[in-house]
């Protein structure tokens, strides 16, 4: 449900740079304009498209919607520039997203294994008192290979950054220090959805988690998914068929505590209690929300200020409105 | 016979009002949840329907309830079945074929059309209709002087939505292109995945043939017109990536003999085929009984048993139970897979038609070429 006039006036209005919005998908109708009332934007808005690859920049819908100048930060584009006069950079990227894929194909073979042997003991009709220790310690060997992954993850981003040094090479610099400037003059920034991937790896050779300090920034779909600490790739209506939730890679983190669910009503089955309350254990103490089309959560210094349809997935995979007083 | 039409008979003869109530208040045919019974009312001295499913007599007449213009006959048909049929009617020594005037569900096909049976849970796929919220692609058009065949051919592309010269695409190039357009939606389909992403943005070539029995039955012309004339000049004037990988030929029926020929001739050029009731006649022994077409095709499929090769990487087939080419087809699969060949095999209640092999492009495509889904939150 969409916030009434007078709901949006109760809102607190605010300046600080720990201000954040995260959103559901923004087509056929955006909701951006009203989450942005919440974090006190000033004129000009700046946005990051770079989930859109070639599309990058075609804003004129957002221009149009948020009735304010916008500012593509060209991320994308940026980083293609960059690659192309810097080669060695450019391997060095490629090698590292081979070893990006090859683990997580290998944590998938674990990750099935995992949530098979979960699901398996779910429907067990053996006495509780011995099915419930045993699914106990499968989910918890689940989270531990949650874990395990995000460390197998965060190595090689720190490996390659230890390696290649990728903000004290010329290209990455003067690409950094443009951004810096003409970070300068704007105020919230947006980040839009699209491939989850791509916009995480194109910020993070960017380094724009430092640049992004002290902004306020409002993501939606795959936007909000790199603003929090871990992205989570989810899909129950694949046509080859469902796939176990799988940890992707670690966000900006500054929404913390939060793992993202974009479209879940389209993307999960959300009569199956047993995966979502499965997903809810295995990212605890996170909070797996739901956000659907247009719906949108607020936050100011971690704490929630704001929200709009959002839900929370409990443990037994029922959903829970997320309220600001709850 | 289906309980509302022995509740109707029960009661005596019903007059023509209360049928055309019973009628009015009820889909044709009446589909329960293992068998359909079949309706047709008029006049005529024998009634016959008329189906496609092999293993059932072709022709089974249909029974005249009582001294009234209804006739019906129950057959077996398995849940989630679709069939094709027509109606025989004998009329004043007349024979003709009609569509089911009780049954507004019917399909096209290039002889003309039939009548639809949809079984019990049957249900046509959504995506297999133009979606208004999916972005459309555009059709061109590209003419090639063919030295394989002596003459120009015209080809027809798809190019999807938000096209870009800039990008490269994966390229299919399918068999009977304008059949599958105009009888297998193939349009509807392409827009509605890459739309929702279920398959990437694809570059889609649709070929048609003038002597289709012949060229696509082994044909070694055909297989050098696709792979030394079609595939460079499409891979000269079009974006499409390089990559055999990122390539599928395609067909149904001959049109798949003749995609899993060019394959096994230019092993190379295409790593993703898909195969649909493949007209994969053979003979272990002795000849086949199949008809003069079906000759050049036995000679190749008994050629390619002996010798598969590896005509690609990735192969999906599919097949209807309820054709004469169930066992052909699920003979291949074996023979794919010992040679290295990764197939992925559906069979589906259905038979030899273009709504059969419409409904399974999804599932194919979306085998051959997975989409970003995954991946992209929008």
């Amino acid at each position: 449900m969409r916030p009434q006039s007078a709901d949006l006036a109760r809102m607190p209005t605010l300046q600080a740079g720990n201000a954040l919005a995260l959103l559901g998908p923004q087509s056929p109708t955006a909701s951006l304009a009203e989450a942005l009332a919440t974090l006190g934007t000033n004129d000009h808005i700046g946005v990051i498209t770079a989930g859109w690859r070639d599309a990058e920049g075609e804003i004129n819908a957002l221009i149009e919607h948020l009735a304010k100048p916008v500012t593509d930060l060209a991320l994308y584009e940026r980083v293609e520039d960059i690659f192309a006069v810097d080669q060695a950079l450019f391997n060095a990227h490629r090698e590292r997203q081979d070893i990006l894929k090859q683990l997580q194909r290998l944590y998938r073979v674990r990750l099935r294994a995992g949530a098979d042997a979960c699901y398996r003991l779910m429907k067990r009709t053996e006495r509780r008192s011995l099915v419930t220790p045993q699914l106990r310690a499968a989910v918890s060997q689940l989270r531990a290979l949650d874990r395990f992954h995000a460390r197998q993850i965060a190595k090689v981003h720190l490996d390659f950054e230890e390696e290649v040094k990728p903000y004290s090479r010329p290209a990455v610099r003067s690409h950094r220090a443009e951004l810096e400037s003409v970070l300068n003059n704007l105020g919230v920034v947006l980040i839009a959805g699209g491939h989850v991937a791509v916009l995480a790896s194109r910020m993070r050779l960017l380094g724009m988690s430092e640049l992004l300090a002290g902004h306020p920034l409002a993501g939606w779909s795959a936007g909000a998914m790199v603003l929090t600490e871990q992205l989570v790739l989810f899909h129950d209506r694949a046509p080859q068929g469902r796939r176990e939730p799988e940890l992707l890679d670690v966000g900006l983190g500054r929404c913390r505590g939060v793992v993202a669910l974009p479209a879940a009503s389209l993307r999960l089955d959300m009569a199956r209690r047993d995966h979502l309350g499965l997903m809810a254990k295995r990212f605890a103490p996170s909070r797996c929300l739901t956000f659907d089309h247009a719906t949108w959560a607020t936050w100011h210094e971690d704490a929630l200020i704001g929200a709009n349809g959002v839900s929370r997935i409990r443990r037994n995979g029922a959903l829970a409105e997320l309220r600001v007083d709850a | 016979m289906h309980e509302d039409l022995k509740k109707l008979m029960r009661k005596g003869t019903p007059d023509a009002q209360t049928i055309q109530a019973f009628v009015d208040s009820h889909s044709f045919p009446l589909a329960e949840k293992t068998d359909v019974t079949f309706v047709y009312r008029g006049e005529g001295e024998e009634v016959y329907l008329r189906h496609w499913i092999f293993g059932l007599r072709t022709a089974q007449p249909l029974q005249r309830l009582a001294q009234t213009d209804l006739w019906a006959v129950t057959i077996e048909l398995p849940a989630e079945s679709r069939i094709e049929y027509k109606y025989e009617v004998v009329d004043k020594g007349q024979r003709s074929l009609v569509l089911d005037p009780l049954n507004p569900y019917q399909a096209r096909d290039p002889f003309g059309a039939n009548s639809v049976c949809r079984g019990y849970r049957y249900q046509r796929p959504e995506w297999s209709q133009a979606d208004p919220a999916s972005r459309k692609g555009k059709f061109s058009r590209m003419k090639i002087d063919s030295q394989a065949f002596g003459e120009k051919r015209e080809v027809d592309l798809y190019l999807p939505a938000r096209y870009r010269e800039s990008r490269r695409y994966p390229l299919l190039i399918v068999h009977d292109g304008h059949d599958y357009l105009h009888y297998s939606e193939l349009r509807a389909v392409l827009d509605n995945l890459i739309h929702r992403l279920e398959i990437p943005p694809m570059i889609v070539a649709l070929t048609t043939s003038p002597d289709r029995l012949r060229e696509y039955a082994g044909d070694d012309r055909h297989a050098d017109f696709v792979c030394q004339e079609l595939l460079p000049q499409l891979c000269h004037d079009l974006p499409v990536s390089d990559e055999p990988h990122t390539r599928a030929l395609m067909g149904a029926s001959f049109g798949a003999v003749a995609t899993l020929h060019t394959a096994w001739r230019y092993p190379a050029c295409f790593d993703r085929l898909l195969l649909q009731s493949g007209s994969f006649a053979f003979s272990d022994i002795g000849g086949h009984d199949r008809g003069p077409a079906f000759d050049p095709v036995v000679e190749f499929v008994n050629e390619f048993r002996m010798r598969p090769g590896k005509p690609a990487q990735k192969i999906y087939m599919s097949c209807g139970v309820y054709e004469s080419l169930i066992y052909e087809n699920r003979s291949m699969v074996p023979l794919l897979q010992a040679h290295d060949m990764q197939v992925r095999y559906e069979e589906v209640r259905d038979a030899h038609n273009w709504e059969n092999w419409r409904d399974r492009l999804r599932s194919g495509l979306s085998w051959l070429f997975p989409g970003p889904l995954w991946m992209v939150y929008e």
